[in-house]
């Protein structure tokens, strides 16, 4: 099953801004190949009574396409990123105040999800909010003959017969999140879980050099 | 959250430099901000900033059954949404004020001005038209949302292509951009809106920023009576035809000031429609060489820090960006505006042999403090 | 007293029997709840299913409709799946339009059942590009208390399977249209998909997985609804969602898998002799 590129990780190129807005806490737009996705972070800050709770932060997520109507589509997004980014924030020190994470799709050609939530966890660390770990989310597609291919391009996700979306954290690369679509065999999934989880170290290494680029200015 | 509400003394302040004929950001009275476009792979979708404001448009279009009273014109529709990604006191899904004032002014900007051919849209009469919806998101509001926003909406929809429709007998097929070249939106004129702040009832300040037009829209009372100032948008097309007028807040009893924004918004526009039309063009010839074309080239490395000089949002009047100063000086003559450095608050006191102690300096707490001896009056 | 403990140290409440290897609910770790399932209990309806996992009920009704495949695909034809959950089946629900969570377990379901290809929709078109069959599948949810799209898959699978297409004769010429109930064929479905739902819970330095939690579980163990959820169908795995709850490890997470292909076993096997008794 596709020895050739065991170890050959090429991730789709990736192009990030931080700071992208003035207005927001935090935010951050990322390219992973031709999807593009902006992120924006504000928070701790100050919401309705009835929606704090007084043991964390509340994590409100918006998700923006680009045009059209919103869906129920969006509401299954939003609730992927808002449970990934609930783990990885550490919502406990702002207890009684409200985050709020607006994303704002503005490409997309395979790979929105996951090109989502690297942009959040982007933001995120943009805004200084105090968080477990980063996460990192890789995709992986199976081809027509069965064939795993890392981060696909519009045109492989079209031919695929089975997407299979991922998110680790940082520390010990534990499973935060995973998704799939299309049917696969038990052997498939291990070995592109396996693959994705070298991968993000790939992933993590991007987000270091972002932010040291980023904070040798400040 | 709540939105935040600007002091007495802030407003007085930008009250008092305008009339001395400053402004925040350094700028002239008839001076905007730097206008940039960027178009999307997709056709019919653009990012246009203004300064730091910051909006997306987007046109889609799908296949209805026309108005009953309308029956061979196709349909234009405007939706405008601020999300939370603009400015943290706007809420998720709530329409606001501002939205439905932006939104009735594109509407009034665009449809009622009749700029597009919507007749060219229909497909079948009575049956099936073309209806063109342009979506608008505001992505940062730092003021003029509105003149921001109208060259998003002219610039989306002057690059808008529809697929190709052919009618063989009663059916209709829909090419897909594959099959057959798009077509484009036929426009008669570009019409743009343009905002001035009013201020004193006197001064017109051109593309007003956030804090500008929440100073000029409140009225506040000081030593020489009522002062009161609106926001004036004007819109016109390239011919120098007036399309739209809009005033918000107070009246305004000098009647020459309309006269003269009219004129300045005249120029204005001409140069924003020639401006959309040249990246149009130059979009256009990009995609011919089949260069892609995305939304990631608007990513660049040299805006990294809000501390950075490019993002200096304070600025003097006759300050140069591209004058070579050294970071040194910058903080120096920022020093003016708002940036001194607290002295230090804590005090290394020797106290015992062999150690040392941080203290609290004295009459160093921010707090003011009371006590009965003052001597202040 | 154990009310007034759970109220006061709702976390050591819940970690004190976990320690003890036992969960609130006298369960073992790797123990479903029963599983009660029944077909075509509601006349009114074209098919039907309720099942009761445990203390969740759900209720899934068919219609069929006719209408004209849409432009873009003028041989298919559709199959609508709704899950309602509404004030009724737990404290947590308002009543108003469906909220989030409801709209997500919606999702979901209908992403399961929609990447198990069970259905073949051209199956449901009648004459291309003039007639298909519309299947409206309204899951509505009584009783909430966890693993909801379990018991959603396992009503929807089971009503479609005792679901019967009448015959119509379309005529081409006059457009007419003419519905034989009399003569009826079984809608033809590919394989079994079977849903098993996880809660991931972290007591350091070990990380628990419930199967088949319930609502009280799923709140303990973090976020909205199970965290894991596998779906098994025709020796292939059409599903495998995880969301929030403490992270996986990869040891748990295999374990997890040869659970959820057992379980779905049992599943099937339920839900045949449920269809074999209706037959009789």
């Amino acid at each position: 099953m596709g020895v050739e590129d065991e170890n050959n990780f090429k991730l789709r190129p990736m192009k990030c801004e931080l700071n992208y807005l003035s207005k927001s806490d935090g935010s951050a737009i990322l390219a992973q190949g031709e999807t593009v996705v902006l992120v924006s972070v504000n928070g701790p800050l100050d919401i309705k009574s009835n929606s704090q709770s007084i043991e964390k932060a509340t994590l409100e997520v918006l998700f923006c396409g680009k045009g059209g109507k919103p869906s129920v589509a969006d509401r299954f997004k939003e609730n992927v990123i808002k449970q990934t980014c609930e783990t990885a924030i550490l919502g406990c020190l702002y207890p009684r105040t409200g985050i709020s994470l607006t994303i704002q799709e503005l490409e997309d050609y395979g790979g929105l999800l996951t090109c989502t939530v690297n942009c959040a966890c982007l933001a995120l660390l943009n805004s200084g909010m105090a968080m477990r770990h980063m996460v990192a989310a890789i995709s992986c597609a199976v081809n027509e003959v069965g064939n795993l291919v890392l981060e696909p391009s519009y045109e492989q996700v079209q031919s695929s017969r089975a997407l299979l979306h991922f998110v680790f954290e940082s520390r010990e690369k534990n499973l935060v999140t995973g998704f799939t679509e299309g049917s696969f065999s038990e052997d498939t999934y291990e070995e592109a879980l396996a693959r994705c989880r070298l991968a993000s170290e790939l992933v993590f290494d991007f987000y270091r050099d972002i932010v040291r680029k980023y904070s040798n200015v400040i | 959250m709540k939105e935040v509400f600007l002091s007495n003394c802030e407003k007085s302040f930008i009250q008092k430099i305008i009339s001395e004929g400053h402004r925040l950001d350094g700028r002239n009275y008839n001076e905007s901000r730097k206008l940039n476009i960027t178009f999307g792979s997709q056709y019919g979708s653009c990012i246009v900033s203004l300064g730091e404001t910051k909006i997306l448009s987007q046109v889609s279009c799908e296949v209805v059954q026309p108005k009953q009273i309308r029956p061979n014109e196709g349909i234009l529709y405007i939706n405008v949404e601020i999300s939370p990604m603009a400015a943290p006191q706007f809420e998720a899904n709530r329409q606001t004020d501002l939205t439905v004032y932006l939104n009735r002014l594109l509407e009034k900007c665009y449809k009622d001005s009749k700029c597009i051919d919507l007749e060219s849209l229909c497909i079948v009469v009575e049956e099936k038209v073309w209806s063109l919806r342009v979506d608008i998101k505001v992505l940062n509001h730092d003021g003029n949302l509105i003149e921001c926003a109208s060259i998003a909406t002219l610039a989306s929809l002057a690059h808008f292509k529809r697929p190709d429709v052919t009618r063989s007998g009663e059916k209709v097929i829909i090419h897909t951009l594959t099959e057959k070249d798009p077509i484009p939106t036929v426009l008669y004129h570009y019409p743009v809106c343009s905002t001035f702040a009013i201020f004193n009832n006197n001064i017109l300040i051109s593309d007003p920023s956030f804090i500008e037009e929440s100073v000029c829209t409140s009225s506040i009372s000081s030593e020489e009576g009522n002062i009161s100032g609106g926001l004036l948008v004007v819109g016109m097309n390239q011919y120098k035809e007036l399309c739209l007028l809009n005033l918000t807040g107070a009246a305004i009893y000098n009647s020459s000031i309309v006269h003269r924004a009219i004129l300045s918004a005249a120029d204005k526009c001409k140069s924003i429609v020639d401006l959309v039309k040249k990246t149009i063009i130059s979009d256009d010839n990009l995609r011919q060489k089949r260069v892609k074309i995305n939304f990631g080239d608007i990513i660049t490395s040299d805006h990294v820090q809000s501390l950075s000089r490019k993002d200096l949002s304070i600025c003097l009047k006759n300050f140069d960006l591209n004058e070579k100063t050294s970071p040194k000086d910058e903080v120096m003559m920022d020093d003016e505006s708002d940036v001194e450095l607290e002295p230090s608050k804590y005090d290394v006191v020797p106290s015992l042999p062999q150690t040392a102690e941080i203290k609290a300096k004295k009459g160093a707490s921010t707090w003011i403090e009371i006590s009965s001896d003052s001597e202040e009056d | 007293m154990a009310e007034v403990y759970k109220l006061i140290h709702p976390v050591k409440y819940f970690n004190d029997y976990i320690n003890r290897n036992v969960r609130p609910d006298g369960r073992k770790f790797e123990d479903q709840r029963n599983i009660k399932l029944n077909v075509n209990a509601i006349k009114s309806t074209d098919a039907s299913a309720v099942v009761k996992c445990g203390n969740t009920t759900v209720v899934c009704g068919i219609k069929l409709e006719l209408a004209k495949p849409k432009a873009e695909e003028p041989d298919f034809g559709f199959l609508v799946t709704n899950v309602e959950l509404l004030p009724l089946c737990s404290s947590k629900f308002r009543p108003g339009p469906p909220s989030d969570h409801a709209q997500v377990i919606s999702n979901i379901v209908a992403d399961i059942f929609a990447n198990s290809k069970s259905v073949n929709l051209k199956d449901l078109c009648i004459v291309p590009d003039k007639l298909a069959w519309v299947v409206y599948c309204d899951m509505v949810c009584l009783d909430n208390d966890g693993s909801v799209v379990d018991a959603c898959i396992m009503t929807l699978i089971t009503s479609l399977k005792s679901l019967t297409l009448p015959k119509v004769n379309y005529d081409v010429e006059t457009e007419e249209i003419s519905v034989d109930t009399s003569i009826r064929t079984p809608l033809n479905i590919n394989g079994l998909p079977v849903a098993t739902s996880f809660a991931v819970y972290q007591q350091s330095p070990r990380s628990i997985v419930l199967i088949d939690p319930s609502a009280y579980e799923e709140e303990m163990c973090g976020g909205t609804g199970a965290n894991l959820i596998i779906c098994w169908n025709n020796g292939q795995f059409c599903g495998i969602q995880k969301f929030g709850g403490s992270n996986l490890s990869n040891e748990a997470e295999k374990k997890t898998l040869i659970i959820a292909k057992e379980r779905s076993k049992l599943v099937e096997k339920v839900i045949e002799t449920c269809l074999k008794n209706e037959i009789k």
